[in-house]
């Protein structure tokens, strides 16, 4: 995984400027300090850069291509059309209040939950109607 | 009578207004406090089941990204179950039973 290979690349740098200016210490001459600094800095600069780009614009751009997530099958699927328009359209709006609650991951269980209850109740609450009216007829 | 349930979502759709989204609507009932009173998919559903029995009344509007949705109003029918039901809640003593009071 490139997070792996950053974090190798990031350690062997440090190590390298760690042994170059230890070998100039030691008087090695053979062991230039300044190339290995140099070098080593350069790359530790790049792999900051990476870690970054990783705690700042990916969180954001994750969160603005997460939440906006494509549309659910089943609910196109179980759903009449305009229903299941509707449906997407509000559970994307509800997104941010289970975000700013709950964090981004279980929100989208929570709309994924969502979801399933919607299904089963619009195909059970005919039924419950139906139900209540012979109740109330019957009283 | 109406139930509990039925009874918070026209209370929230009279707070959100004429032609409330039920985003708009479960957005109300979620920030109630001190907890979250009901999940989504009920008060949806719920409200569809309103729309049915003639509580709220069913139109469609355009949201500001033009997409179709659909918006609810509380009837009159609605107002007076309402205030049935809250009345039967104050006629029972209300939180005088329970040792709370209205905050």
């Amino acid at each position: 995984m490139l997070k792996h290979r950053v974090f190798l690349l990031s350690f062997l740098s440090f190590l390298g400027g760690v042994l170059s200016v230890t070998g100039a210490l030691l008087g090695l001459d053979y062991i230039r300090p300044g190339y290995g600094i140099a070098g080593s800095g350069i790359v530790l600069l790049a792999c900051s850069g990476y870690f970054v780009k990783r705690l700042t614009y990916d969180r954001v751009s994750n969160v603005v291509s997460t939440s906006i997530k494509s549309r659910s099958f089943f609910v196109d699927l179980l759903l009449p059309v305009a229903i299941a328009k509707d449906i997407q359209a509000n559970l994307e709006e509800a997104l941010p209040l289970w975000i700013a609650a709950h964090g981004l991951r279980r929100a989208n269980w929570i709309k994924r939950s969502q979801e399933i209850q919607l299904i089963v109740g619009h195909w059970f609450s005919p039924v419950k109607l139906a139900f209540e009216t012979v109740v109330r007829l019957i009283k | 009578m109406i139930g509990k349930l039925e009874e918070i979502v026209l209370l929230a759709c009279l707070r959100a207004g004429q032609d409330a989204l039920p985003s708009v609507v479960f957005e109300i009932v979620h920030n109630a406090a001190p907890k979250p009173l009901a999940s989504f998919a009920s008060v949806y559903t719920t409200m569809g089941r309103l729309a049915k029995k003639g509580l709220l009344r069913e139109s469609e509007i355009s949201d500001a990204q033009g997409r179709s949705r659909r918006s609810f109003s509380v009837t009159g029918s609605g107002q007076q179950a309402l205030r049935d039901a809250l009345n039967a809640t104050r006629d029972l003593g209300g939180f005088v039973w329970t040792g709370g009071a209205y905050a």
